[in-house]
């Protein structure tokens, strides 16, 4: 808490400010804090480009803002907001070659239909009327939003449109019709297209008699340095959130340990930081004009009782479902008896915020999410904070004023109960992020951790217990409550947020060894595989968040992805479902655009050049069988480093003793193993290759289990022995969930690849045919695949590994794009590079014949 | 009843009610109740039970914000500003 500079003064009294000292020492501390602070953002990528305009706009602004009487700062805070949507929009930055002016016709659009909308409220007809006139309105939209009706705006728009009127339009339309003092143009222009909102959809509540109230009612030195500071927290926040996300995420089918499921009922929940962090950098934000807005998710992690936990998450969201729904009916039911006010109108509350989540999540993705576990979160956690907020209300609760502590005894007690608050509500998180109520079951059938580490789970549990405990027992006896004054804050924010960007500089994070690096790399990419993607878009926050995974078209805007459509292979015309094993295959002849290039796919099935079914004589013929590295996503046809190696071969084939080189291109996006071995038996050694080259990347076997069980459920699966074995044996229902499926799967997995790969191996000697196993890593892969290998080697598979292949080059400036982690065309050269060269260094294995010729110009 | 009537058994009701053991000179007129964390939800509507029954005045949900209710002073201006009202 900064000590603030001066007496706070009565709300609405102007002179005071006015008359405020300006000082050009505390302007300087503010604006080089907000510059470091837009620096460490850019720097470390967390969060949308969009942020970075909307801060850079905000800097600019404050600088000029600061030295306004207060009469103008108001409408000219309202003037700064629609610059940002138009920033945002329209893309403006320094590269002029990125600037998008089409998208002013979207920032055009939010401001039409907001004035249009702030405009109805302000009709001169009865209350009544007006709020039908606003339904009506809405109504409208909704059709629209659900595309309905057709727009002259895109989807873009909806998401921002959304975050400043679907719930500011209640909270707004409850105050005039009480308040005495109407509103000013500007008042009402600031409140509804706050600044923030254009990058931020997700904070969509802010009480607009608190907006009023709170404008420049303290010290305005205090107030912007108190928003310096919480920014600065939001973005440790984002930090964590980043680290929890890159590392700690785990899935369901991979709990095998109560150390794992300890890990696994807690992630969820440490993933709010991501919320938490961005409503501290919002309402942080906001105090550098003025508002002095109350501190939201105030150490929420921390709370001592349920009700406590409602009191201190989303204090904004809280005080409107209070004021709408809460504070009405306990006041229309008392009569009945203070229990039964209390009880139901708890109860009604919580049911309003489900009802009311599902309203947010029709206005941000335009669909709804009605769940079971979304249902019984809010209910559960309903019951807690009613049968919390019933035992307060009889025996009240341990409080104390700031400054004082309570005494060891209550501060211990204080301790516990935050300890077990914590465990309750990471387990409710967790069911709620659950993919389904049967899997989040089936995790607790966990065995426990036998031999020398069998400890390790209480010792787990003892760190989580430390780690919340201390903290809770510090904040109890008042240690955490020092004042500090405005100069030791900015000292303060200023040392550690220079630190922080030093570190984050490219040229000084790679000095400072591995481990710093690699975390940095962690906080800086924000990018996981698929399948933990899919895990993290379970939770309610994290899809709402994540603008990226429901409006392309927005996340354009955010400057964060190109505009074409970059969708799975799959769900291309490339691609065909067969509804068997493989489960898909290349459709002959097909042709079309897939992330940002034109793919060919030969009369075959193969994203190749066209070949004779059979090989000529003199020919050696290659077949490549992989995942989407080996089809090339993201690369043009002639960039595949399938195609680059068999161009390379070609070039020395005069003296290698055979007339022709064929590399094939098998590869399909998303196959794994038993789609590689379906496609092997089915189609590639009716080609008559001479080798068969089995590409594999990191973390196969969960990836497996997936297709898998598909394949299990449509019952191709079932045309390989060991599949219906590993069925019987275990006797697990293949009509079961999938996660369930997966879960119970999980211990086979090293079985069933061990099965696949002799398989292959078998089939491949019938044939006569050279079976090779390829270790080839995505290009920020930091795991090596030790089991998939050992199982290859033990299967028969001659084993050959490109783990080296990108080594001393920035793997950042290999992937096809920050959001693909597949190889652009350079990191194709590479790998074309390296296995040409591991190909002639055992020719022991396979005699190719090849030339260490030297690299061609350019490659 | 006058402002420092009100104010006196505003403050000697939060001390006894939210307060237990606390010492009365730290709990001032200008005190931050709602925003310091005093005056939850639930203390809010005890307050307000209390405040009807020995002031003779009845609140209505839209008065329960912080300009009324933020210090013991507010209480007591609030509390006045509803006596005269009726």
């Amino acid at each position: 808490m900064i000590k603030p500079l001066s007496l706070p003064w009565p709300a609405g009294s102007t002179e005071s400010a006015e008359a405020e000292p300006r000082s050009i020492l505390a302007w300087f501390a503010i604006a080089g804090q907000l510059a470091l602070f837009i620096a460490l953002v850019h720097l470390l990528r967390l969060e949308t480009n969009a942020l970075v305009r909307v801060l850079i706009v905000a800097l600019a602004g404050w600088c000029v803002h600061y030295f306004l009487p207060l009469r103008y700062r108001l409408p000219f805070f309202a003037l700064l907001s629609f610059a940002a949507i138009a920033a945002v929009f329209a893309n403006l930055g320094p590269n002029w070659h990125y600037w998008r002016f089409e998208g002013l016709i979207d920032a055009a659009w939010i401001v039409v239909i907001g004035l249009v909308l702030i405009e109805i409220t302000g009709l001169p007809i009865a209350f009544g009327w007006r709020v039908l006139a606003l339904v009506g309105a809405g109504c409208g939209l909704a059709a629209a939003r659900m595309d309905w009706i057709a727009t002259p705006w895109t989807r873009a728009v909806w998401p921002v449109l959304a975050s400043m009127f679907m719930f500011r339009l209640i909270v707004y339309t409850y105050e005039i019709r009480r308040e005495q003092k109407r509103a000013t143009l500007s008042e009402r222009l600031a409140y509804f297209f706050m600044l923030p909102n254009v990058c931020f959809p997700l904070f969509p509540v802010v009480d607009f008699r608190t907006f009023r109230s709170s404008y420049y009612n303290a010290d305005r030195h205090y107030i912007y340095q108190t928003g310096i500071q919480w920014m600065f927290r939001g973005a440790i926040h984002l930090i964590f959130y980043r680290l929890v996300y890159q590392r700690f995420v785990i899935d369901a089918a991979d709990v095998s340990n109560q150390v794992d499921l300890v890990q696994f009922l807690i992630w969820p929940f440490l993933l709010y930081l991501k919320v938490s962090g961005t409503f501290h950098i919002i309402t942080g934000l906001l105090r550098l004009f003025g508002f002095n807005l109350s501190e939201t998710h105030n150490l929420y992690f921390l709370s001592s009782s349920f009700t406590d936990f409602w009191r201190r998450i989303n204090i904004y969201w809280k005080d409107f479902i209070m004021k709408i729904v809460y504070y009405p009916f306990y006041f229309r039911f008392r009569r009945w008896g203070e229990n039964v006010a209390l009880v139901s109108a708890t109860l009604l509350a919580f049911l309003a915020t489900w009802l009311l989540h599902n309203y947010q999540w029709f206005w941000l993705r335009g669909t709804w999410v009605f769940t079971w576990n979304d249902f019984l979160f809010w209910m559960i956690l309903a019951v807690l904070v009613t049968v919390n907020a019933l035992h307060e209300m009889r025996h009240g609760r341990t409080r104390r004023l700031p400054g004082e502590a309570l005494s060891w005894n209550a501060a211990l007690h204080t301790a516990g109960r935050t300890i077990g608050v914590f465990v309750v509500i990471s387990m409710l998180w967790s069911f709620w992020s659950a993919s389904s109520v049967p899997q989040w079951f089936s995790v607790f059938d966990t065995v426990g951790v036998e031999g020398p580490g069998k400890m390790t789970p209480v010792l787990v549990l003892l760190t989580v217990a430390a780690v919340i405990g201390i903290p809770a027992l510090v904040l109890a006896r008042g240690v955490a409550d020092h004042q500090y004054s405005f100069g030791r804050s900015v000292a303060l924010v200023s040392v550690c947020g220079s630190i922080a960007v030093c570190i984050s500089l490219p040229g000084v994070r790679d000095r400072l060894g591995e481990t710093v690096s690699t975390a940095m790399a962690d906080i800086r990419m924000p990018n996981l595989n698929t399948r933990d993607k899919a895990n993290l878009e379970r939770g309610y926050y994290e899809n709402l968040v994540n603008v990226g995974a429901f409006n392309p078209e927005l996340w354009i805007v955010y400057g964060q992805r190109r505009s074409e459509e970059w969708k799975d292979l799959e769900k291309t015309p490339l691609s065909e479902y067969t509804g068997a094993l493989p489960r898909t295959y290349l459709r002959p002849l097909s042709q079309a655009d897939y992330r940002g290039t034109l793919v060919h796919i030969n009369r075959w099935g193969m994203r190749d050049q066209d070949y004779e079914k059979l090989p000529s004589p003199g020919t050696l013929r290659i077949a490549v069988v992989g995942p989407s590295i080996i089809f090339g996503a993201g690369v043009a046809d002639d960039e595949t480093f399938e195609g680059l190696l068999e161009q390379r071969m070609n070039e020395q084939a005069a003296d290698s003793g055979y007339r022709h080189y064929d590399v094939l291109n098998f590869g399909v996006g998303a196959y794994t193993a038993l789609d590689m071995l379906a496609i092997i038996e089915d189609r590639v050694l009716a080609f008559k290759p001479n080798y068969i080259f089995y590409f594999e990347h990191g973390a196969l076997i969960p990836r497996m289990l997936d297709n898998l069980i598909i394949a299990m459920q449509n019952g191709s699966a079932y045309r390989y022995d060991f599949v219906r074995d590993i069925v019987r044996e275990s006797g697990i229902d293949d009509r079961a969930d999938p996660e369930v499926l997966k879960r119970k799967l999980t211990p086979y997995g090293e079985r069933l690849l061990r099965a696949i790969y002799s398989r292959i191996v078998e089939t491949a000697k019938r044939g006569g045919v050279g079976a090779f196993w390829l270790y080839l890593p995505r290009v920020d892969e930091s795991s090596s695949p030790e089991v998939e290998r050992r199982l290859a080697a033990e299967a028969g598979f001659n084993v050959l590994d490109l783990s080296d292949v990108y080594d001393g080059y920035d793997w950042r400036t290999l992937v096809v794009a920050p959001w693909d982690d597949h190889p652009n065309a350079a990191g194709h050269r590479l790998i074309a590079d390296r296995l040409y060269e591991v190909l002639r260094q055992h020719r022991d294995l396979i005699p190719l014949n090849l030339a260490a010729a030297p690299r061609k110009e350019g490659q | 009843m006058n402002a420092i009537q009100i104010r006196t058994m505003t403050r000697d009701f939060i001390l006894k009610e939210f307060l237990p053991g606390e010492r009365p000179e730290n709990l001032t007129d200008s005190t931050e109740l709602i925003t310091g964390g005093i005056l939850d939800s639930l203390a809010t509507l005890k307050l307000v039970a209390y405040l009807e029954k020995s002031c003779g005045i009845e609140i209505a949900p839209y008065e329960l914000v912080q300009e009324n209710l933020n210090s013991v002073a507010l209480i007591a201006d609030f509390v006045q500003s509803k006596q005269a009202s009726t």
